[in-house]
């Protein structure tokens, strides 16, 4: 786990010094704005970013322990990612009111201690948010929400 | 400007700020910011970000009132939980746990939630009425700020803000860095070109300020917190009930005894010095950009104690312990506003949240902010001094309600934040784009926060990039394309030179660290 987490935090502070390579080569060739130009702060951007991204990198090549932060959990970032999207593609399509009631539902339910087993009080619970924001956003703020095949 | 101290623009100063709606206002602000500070995971600056898209169709005082009240009540409300489960509401409040859950097992809890509200209220209120006397005279410093000037003060703030913060400074450079790149995106300030827009056109007028600040401050947050909530439910983490249980048992086996547990003004003011101690370096340090209440809280906390009559105490239960660290933190609420507003720097991340709302009312931070806007700015300043009353008074009342409470359950509280922070980028615009891009800087913060990379520099610079752009730009162009240029300004060599020595100051302390 420790080595996968010393290839991640590797691999991340790579992604970005290349990122930052790819911007200068880009504005150094690419463009020929002139000292004063458009591309000069994006330029010196970049800069900053490939120098400390080599630096970071050589320091990350010499731990032997990862420098990651145990609090953030990838599961929970995969899981919250999928859902996240789910929803918004969910609300493209059904309607926002009734996506975000089935996301309440499901989240409640899994992060009930009783899970599956607490469905009454999360349907229950969700439906009266729902409504809230319902209320909250369409009544009172006056905002028009995106409304597809159901509500 | 003379008319600033007639009796005239006073009374229609405070006349405006006591009117019905902005006193609600600010109350709820307060309500909200001790609530969230009182739930661990949720900051105030989460609480802010959320709350910025329905900003728009208010009076901008009474905004501004309510995004105050939110910073100041979150900085005390973080002591609550901190003090009654020994789990820190807040970052600020990390200090706090010290000696503020020893106090709550030795049998006064009560003296120590007060405590820190006291020093929380009478640090706030400090550096307020600091932000109101410097404000209007370092602005008119700045107003003589030319872009040499300018560009040298941004590289400070910048250096700042990566090298203040805990962690990494090269980690801090780099995110500094990526929050300069990702505000470049768009047209520039300049002739208008476009640049980094991939084609799309959505992105000509650059990346958006709301999902960038909901999605770095809200969503990465509510990413990383969505499954411990799960595994906390399922006994992986201290289960809730658990720790509700055994601190109800640590007050019977302490022998708890209410008539023991008195706070009274003599209490108090054996602590007045650790408040004042915390109260003046957490104004110096809030209005260093970047600094943030975290450190303040240290500082103050490590200083209070060696200047204590009784250091032996501190860890055990010192009522000194409490009233430092949170005087400290709630001290960089009115001075991170300084910089913000004299220089357009924010002092901190929650600043730059509140420099965004300023820049949504239609006020751009920076020295001609108080000049022109000088009745809302004046009539804020009353706002803000009395929003810290109304924390003293909200906080009391709310003190034994969140204290009874087994911890706010956060599993209610993240789907709905979810929810709250895709229906508030949508509101802002209307646009289904926008919430994708709240989704891709949630996923972007995440990421990296897992290697430990500080989001706030990223932020910062992202919101002070375009002004930096301008200033260097306008730098070179006077100095005719010669970098040497920036330096021929007394006050930028001035700039450069407190940076170096920084840099060198903080460097060797890090190595010094790292060998130790």
């Amino acid at each position: 786990m420790k080595r996968f987490f010393l290839n991640y935090d590797l691999f991340l502070v790579g992604f970005i010094t290349l990122i930052g390579l790819v911007g200068l080569v880009y504005f150094q060739f690419g463009m020929s704005p002139g000292p004063t130009g458009p591309f000069i702060f994006p330029k010196l951007s970049c800069f900053i970013i490939f120098i400390f991204g080599v630096l970071t990198m050589i320091d990350t090549l010499g731990e032997k322990h990862a420098d990651t932060d145990p609090e953030v959990n990838i599961l929970s970032v995969v899981l919250f990612g999928i859902l996240s999207i789910l929803y918004v593609l969910f609300f493209s399509r059904i309607g926002i009111i009734t996506a975000t009631f089935l996301f309440l539902v499901f989240s409640f339910s899994i992060l009930s201690p009783k899970g599956v087993a607490s469905l009454k009080s999360s349907i229950a619970y969700s439906a009266f948010l729902t409504f809230l924001l319902w209320i909250i956003f369409v009544q009172i703020f006056k905002i028009i929400l995106p409304q597809y095949l159901l509500f | 400007m003379e008319g600033i101290f007639s009796l005239d623009f006073l009374l229609t100063v405070v006349q405006e700020a006591f009117r019905l709606k902005i006193i609600i206002f600010s109350a709820l602000g307060v309500f909200t910011g001790v609530t969230v500070g009182a739930i661990p995971g949720i900051a105030g600056d989460v609480a802010i970000a959320l709350l910025l898209p329905f900003i728009y169709n208010l009076q901008p005082v009474a905004a501004l009132g309510l995004l105050l009240g939110i910073y100041k009540g979150s900085m005390f409300g973080g002591a609550i939980s901190a003090i009654t489960f020994g789990v820190p509401g807040t970052g600020g409040a990390v200090v706090t746990v010290e000696d503020g859950y020893p106090a709550k097992k030795n049998g006064y809890p009560k003296k120590a939630m007060l405590t820190a509200l006291f020093s929380s209220v009478t640090g706030d209120i400090v550096s307020t009425v600091i932000l109101v006397f410097l404000a209007l005279p370092l602005a008119m410093v700045a107003l003589k700020f030319g872009p040499k000037e300018y560009f040298s003060l941004y590289v400070f703030a910048i250096l700042m803000i990566s090298l203040l913060l805990q962690g990494g400074m090269k980690k801090g450079l780099m995110a500094a860095a990526i929050g300069l790149l990702l505000g470049c995106i768009g047209m520039d300030p300049i002739t208008g070109t476009t640049r980094l827009t991939f084609g799309i056109r959505h992105l000509r007028g650059g990346v958006p300020l709301i999902p960038l600040l909901i999605g770095m401050f809200a969503i990465s947050e509510l990413m990383t917190q969505y499954l411990k909530a799960w595994y906390r439910n399922r006994s992986k983490y201290i289960k809730e009930s658990e720790l509700s249980e055994s601190s109800s048992k640590l007050s019977k086996e302490s022998g708890y005894n209410p008539s023991k547990d008195i706070m009274s003004f003599k209490v108090y003011l054996s602590t007045l010095k650790a408040t004042f101690i915390g109260s003046f370096m957490g104004t110096f340090i809030g209005a260093l950009p970047g600094a943030g209440s975290s450190l303040a809280a240290f500082v103050s906390y490590g200083l209070a104690k060696r200047l204590s009559l009784h250091p032996e105490q501190f860890g055990k239960g010192s009522l000194e312990g409490v009233a430092a660290p949170e005087a400290g933190n709630s001290a960089t609420v009115g001075s991170s506003l300084i910089p913000l507003i004299t220089f357009g720097i924010p002092g901190s991340a929650t600043a730059a949240l509140i420099g965004a709302a300023f820049m949504m009312m239609g006020m751009q931070p920076g020295p001609l902010m108080m000049q022109d806007n000088m009745p809302a700015m004046y009539t804020f300043f009353v706002v803000i001094l009395y929003a810290s009353i109304m924390n003293l008074f909200i906080g009391y009342f709310l003190i034994p309600i969140y204290a009874k409470f087994s911890m706010i359950k956060p599993r209610f509280i993240y789907p709905l934040l979810f929810i709250l922070a895709i229906f508030g980028t949508y509101a802002s615009r209307n646009s289904i784009i926008d919430i994708w891009l709240l989704l891709a800087a949630g996923l972007l913060g995440t990421l990296l926060k897992k290697a430990k990379y500080p989001l706030g520099p990223l932020v910062l610079a992202f919101i002070i990039g375009p002004g930096a752009e301008r200033s260097l730009r306008q730098a070179l162009l006077i100095g005719q394309g010669e970098w040497s240029s920036l330096l021929k300004s007394p006050i930028a060599i001035g700039f450069y030179a407190v940076t170096v020595v920084t840099i060198i100051l903080i460097t060797k302390a890090k190595f010094q660290e790292k060998f130790s």
